[in-house]
């Protein structure tokens, strides 16, 4: 009995993981082909499968602009996805994002102190980027704890607090930096416009790093969901393990942001769609997150190019305004203490 | 079997400025059951923990096998106490037999994947927390009575030899409290040690081979219970009017407020 349930739910997990990876392709090149140059789907698929003989107008296309930008837009929504499983799981809080909880804004005081200093060239922009992101979260935790807990209402307010302020003096320090405002904007609006392989490049190793260690820790993760005194109980840290991995989300929040600007909401509902879906257990909740992610904000991307062409919608829009009403469907939903 | 498992010795802790526990030393003796009962905010919670080893008290020492409790590290800890806190609200999807299987976190390696032995000792636990029926639903479907059930099922997983619970009971209704301590006390005849806090004082008289009693942070008295629930001692310390029934057959006396419906009818009018 006890092995037909873990048979059971091996199969179920196994299915599942693969059913994502089967879509994630699909999306990717559905999403490569889909733009205002029309290039019939096995064109597609014979530039996809032979990059060395991607010669022409179309190659370019294909090689140059699509790819880069829709394999940059799974790994963004891949890396936000899995900040916000981990900030939900270690927060205990289901209404935890990035966004929602100041990192991303945090994330984004780096970046522009990186523009400012006109240091952006020498690839310091996540450094940057991260502390911007990990300094906001402390303040939020040290803002909100009270007797020792992290009630989760209070982490919201705490949130909403840190990321205005942050923001006024993100506007602040580029209103008077004299930059080029237009492009800025759409930076900080959450967009992959004329993003290239340099940009996914940059993204690659910090997604790859932070995803991996994420995923490391995503059993003494489950023990946290118990609170810190049965957790300890159990034999984790939980207040190193908490800061790890509030860490490790600024890192992937930092990174993503970096490359992007301010894209909102796929931590916080991808997370929840994959629990819905798969269960709570971190263990598949970090990898299915960032397959769905990726999945999410392709095709919110794809939309956000193709729908008003030749005009563009920053991404970031697309993702609000999928996510905001199902923020307030959780904040409907959940009791608070 | 009178040997000492776990003692303390002049524990004290504050939480903000505030003494919430003051001195306190105890001895618990292998395969007791111990009932710990107070008024609310006597220190009975910061007692369970500090013994549980979760928060460190400010002065004092705890003794787990006569050895210090601090030199145990967690995991090695782990696999002896188990402390199940105060009922929690539970926002996570796992399913009963997943949330017993986190009750083996001590004896995993990193990644945390069970090996028969676990498993083993996961369908024992299952089984003795009578969660047999349970194991495929959502925590967050549960009632009280069986999320209780299931905090049992991941607690006894660890297969801890003291098993320290903060009032696992009071949320419960009568039937279910009697189906849950009964299921711990019969922990004690497998050889494991119970410290088990309680707001109902039958049920501790009830259960309990020997009983503590804070009051302000301090350990007012112990002993078996008709030592403890006397009315004098209850009445000083809960300030109300207390009966206690006792005759000398039975080792388990019943405490009543010693009130009739009419001394605070005649109040009212």
């Amino acid at each position: 009995m006890k092995s037909s349930i873990h048979s059971e739910r091996f199969v179920f997990r196994a299915s599942l993981f693969f059913l994502l990876i089967s879509l994630s392709l699909l999306t990717i090149f559905f999403s490569v082909s889909l733009g205002p140059a029309a290039i019939p789907f096995k064109r597609v698929l014979f530039y996809l499968l032979h990059p060395r003989s991607s010669k022409g107008i179309f190659g370019e296309i294909i090689w140059e602009i699509r790819t880069p930008r829709v394999l940059l837009g799974f790994l963004v929504g891949g890396t936000l996805a899995v900040a916000g499983a981990g900030l939900q799981g270690a927060l205990r809080n289901p209404l935890a994002d990035p966004y929602i909880v100041g990192t991303s804004s945090g994330a984004a005081l780096g970046a522009a102190v990186c523009f400012i200093l006109k240091l952006e060239a020498f690839h310091l922009i996540p450094i940057f980027a991260f502390v911007g992101a990990s300094s906001s979260i402390l303040a939020v935790l040290i803002l909100s704890r009270r007797k020792g807990e992290l009630p989760v209402t209070r982490v919201l307010l705490a949130g909403v607090v840190v990321g205005s302020l942050v923001w006024a003096v993100v506007t602040f320090l580029l209103t008077m930096s004299g930059e080029n405002m237009d492009k800025l904007v759409f930076w900080l609006m959450g967009s992959l416009n004329g993003r290239t392989w340099s940009d996914f490049f940059l993204l690659l190793p910090y997604a790859a790093a932070g995803t991996i260690l994420m995923m490391l820790l995503a059993h003494p993760l489950n023990l946290l969901t118990l609170g810190e005194e049965r957790a300890e109980s159990l034999g984790i840290h939980p207040e190193k393990i908490k800061l790890f991995i509030l860490l490790i989300s600024s890192l992937l929040t930092a990174a993503a942001v970096s490359v992007s600007g301010l894209i909102g909401f796929i931590g916080l509902v991808v997370p929840h769609a994959v629990r819905i879906l798969a269960g709570p257990d971190h263990r598949t909740l970090i990898p299915f997150s960032f397959l769905t992610g990726g999945i999410i904000l392709v095709w919110s991307d794809t939309f956000a190019r193709i729908v008003f062409q030749p005009a563009e919608l920053p991404v970031g829009v697309v993702t609000a305004l999928l996510g905001s009403p199902f923020f307030l469907y959780l904040l409907k939903r959940s009791q608070f203490s | 079997m009178t040997h000492s498992i776990i003692q303390s010795q002049n524990i004290s802790f504050q939480y903000d400025q505030i003494q919430a526990l003051t001195e306190v030393s105890c001895e618990i003796k292998k395969q007791e059951f111990v009932g710990v009962i107070g008024p609310n905010g006597s220190g009975k919670s910061t007692f369970l923990k500090i013994l549980s080893g979760t928060l460190n008290p400010i002065s004092g020492k705890v003794f787990l096998k006569e050895k210090n409790l601090n030199a145990y590290g967690k995991k090695e800890r782990g696999k002896i106490i188990s402390f199940i806190p105060q009922f929690f609200a539970y926002d996570f999807s796992f399913s009963v037999q997943e949330f017993a299987e986190m009750g083996r976190a001590p004896y995993l390696k990193f990644l945390g994947s069970l090996t028969a032995e676990d498993q083993r000792a996961v369908e024992w636990a299952v089984h003795k927390s009578d969660c047999d029926d349970l194991r495929e639903r959502k925590m967050t479907q549960l009632s009280g009575g069986e999320k209780q059930r299931a905090l049992l099922a991941q607690g006894l997983a660890q297969e801890p030899e003291i098993f320290i619970l903060d009032e696992p009971v009071s949320h419960l209704d009568i039937g279910h409290q009697i189906q849950i301590l009964t299921a711990l006390k019969k922990q004690t005849l497998e050889g494991r040690t119970l410290v088990c806090s309680f707001h109902d004082l039958n049920l501790a008289s009830l259960f309990s081979d020997h009983i503590f009693l804070f009051s302000s942070g301090k350990l007012f008295k112990s002993g078996i219970p008709k030592e403890v629930l006397t009315s004098e001692i209850l009445q000083e310390i809960y300030r109300t009017p207390i009966k206690v029934l006792s005759d000398s057959n039975s080792s388990s006396p019943l405490v009543f407020p010693n009130l009739q419906k009419s001394n605070f009818e005649e109040k009212l009018t």
